[in-house]
């Protein structure tokens, strides 16, 4: 009886702490690319390569694998997923049986596809972090690609140790992909308060020592980071024949098209509702919540049980600055935008309605209006702009008023 | 050092020393302490780490600040006025003892 994980990230963890706690005898193996202990990664860019002294948030003591009877074997990585004979096989040419596998192998960093790409370091991993926070702590000028979540974090976090900060943004606006374009619009506006030089539809086209080329002006500098994203890495997935296409293609049980291989975490491309389809979320809500659900749903394969779907509410959040963004459900273009908005406490909130049916709220250092958002998400009530306004936009007291 | 008591769900109790700058959810997790599960990492987005403050020595603790706050009133549904989210207990000097009771939130 023995249960495989690939990747010791978030949804790795989740996966394979619930498990056990689910069986006390089930035998787990937990195989991760990395040497360290498995971490937290939201604080790297965050808080962590602002020190210049890093320490790293782990996610579980040493001790709890061995008590726990959990074999994690690091600086593993698997060549192959053989489903035919069910067994997963190490470059060290171990061979490691399963009767269920989680794929929980994450994203790769994007690569900077342009002439001395290189040159702009990535954020991804305890290496990575080292690096930049010895390199930071020397530079003076300091120049983000990508104005994403993690890049406008990167910047700001630099920007308060008094850095001179350009960020470049290829579209024209930053956290396009994450937010409303009101909200966008205000974060934006604070990064500049506070001295960001953010510069929109910029894209780089080479580097070369410290200078970087781009389509408007050229930018040189001591230190360049790239926050260009991840993209899911499906090559191990592809060549046992799984169905991917942006990741490994899931059902509401989290399984792949081979019932005893499932997939997790920012990898998984799972059906989220009618009104969105297929995506992947990149969260640690998500790996968490795919985490558990997985092991639920592989006891509940080996004992003929029915299997649990995941219909998550997502939330994500992100730190820059004194900025605390705190977002929950999913919004797409159709939606309509709503602000809520406190200017005496420096709150700030926009509500994405499809339909008249609230799906989705971003809001800004406002962690009420976020755990009232996601409580009214999930109770399964179709929230509309009026049920908001008869509460004159309080959300704490519509969500006491539907309990 | 600051010794920190945790009476685990079971009621036994463990002891641990802590250093100044560390809060008592990672403490938890360097040290295996079942209940405590951490989620966000210390971001103040979940209430997976809810302790409940039994007594303090020496200096005593900071207020909980308006997010904690917030947090725990949505996330936990028997608010004790000693409920905190362990992770926004970061030990300072002075700090003697603290025994923190865990009563993890079910999420599971």
């Amino acid at each position: 009886m023995s249960v495989v994980i690939i990747g010791a990230g978030h949804a790795g963890i989740a996966a394979a702490t619930t498990l056990r706690k689910l069986d006390k005898d089930i035998k787990i193996t937990l195989i991760s690319k990395e040497e360290n202990l498995p971490y937290h990664r939201p604080p790297l860019s965050k808080k962590t390569i602002f020190s210049n002294k890093p320490n790293f948030d782990f996610l579980l003591s040493k001790d709890y694998y061995t008590n726990n009877n959990i074999k994690l074997a690091c600086n593993s990585s698997v060549e192959v997923i053989d489903p035919e004979n069910s067994c997963v096989k190490l470059s060290s040419k171990e061979t490691i049986p399963y009767e269920q596998l989680i794929i929980a192998t994450g994203t790769d960093r994007r690569k900077l596809d342009i002439k001395g790409g290189e040159l702009a370091k990535p954020l991804y991993t305890i290496k990575d972090a080292k690096y930049l926070s010895k390199n930071i702590a020397k530079a003076k000028k300091i120049t983000v690609i990508g104005g994403g979540f993690i890049g406008c974090e990167i910047a700001s976090g630099a920007r308060k140790l008094n850095k001179e900060v350009t960020l470049l943004e290829a579209g024209p606006s930053i956290l396009s992909r994450s937010v409303a374009p009101i909200f966008a619009k205000k974060v934006e506006q604070y990064h500049k308060a506070k001295g960001i030089s953010i510069v929109t539809n910029c894209k780089a086209l080479s580097i070369k020592n410290n200078k970087i080329e781009t389509n408007s002006n050229n930018f040189s500098t001591d230190l360049i980071v790239a926050g260009i994203g991840v993209v899911p890495n499906i090559r191990l997935a592809a060549k046992a024949n799984l169905d991917t296409n942006n990741g490994i293609l899931v059902n509401k049980y989290l399984q792949t098209t081979s019932e005893n291989i499932f997939a997790i975490g920012d990898i998984a491309n799972f059906p989220f509702n009618s009104e969105t389809g297929r995506m992947r979320l990149e969260s640690i809500q998500n790996a968490n919540d795919q985490g558990k659900t997985v092991a639920k749903n592989v006891m509940a394969l080996r004992l003929n049980e029915q299997l649990i779907k995941y219909s998550p509410i997502p939330w994500f959040w992100s730190d820059q600055g004194d900025l605390k963004l705190q977002m929950a459900g999913i919004g797409n273009l159709n939606a309509k935008h709503y602000v809520l908005e406190n200017q005496q406490k420096g709150t700030f909130t926009v509500l994405h309605l499809i339909n008249d049916q609230l799906v989705a709220l971003d809001t800004l250092n406002n962690g009420l209006n976020h755990i009232c958002g996601r409580k009214l998400l999930a109770s399964n009530q179709r929230i509309s702009l009026n049920d908001i306004n008869k509460f004159n936009g309080n959300l704490k007291d519509l969500v006491d008023y539907l309990n | 050092m600051t010794l920190i008591k945790y009476i685990l769900e079971d009621n036994s109790e463990v002891n641990i020393e802590a250093d100044i700058g560390q809060n008592l959810m990672q403490l938890a997790i360097d040290n295996g302490i079942e209940g405590i599960e951490g989620a966000c990492g210390g971001s103040c987005m979940c209430a997976t780490c809810h302790v409940q403050i039994e007594s303090v020595n020496g200096l005593q603790l900071e207020n909980r600040s308006e997010m904690e706050m917030e947090i725990l009133e949505m996330e936990i549904d028997d608010l004790a006025p000693n409920s905190r989210l362990g992770c926004q207990i970061v030990i300072r000097e002075g700090i003697e003892s603290i025994t923190a009771r865990i009563v993890s939130i079910s999420n599971f």
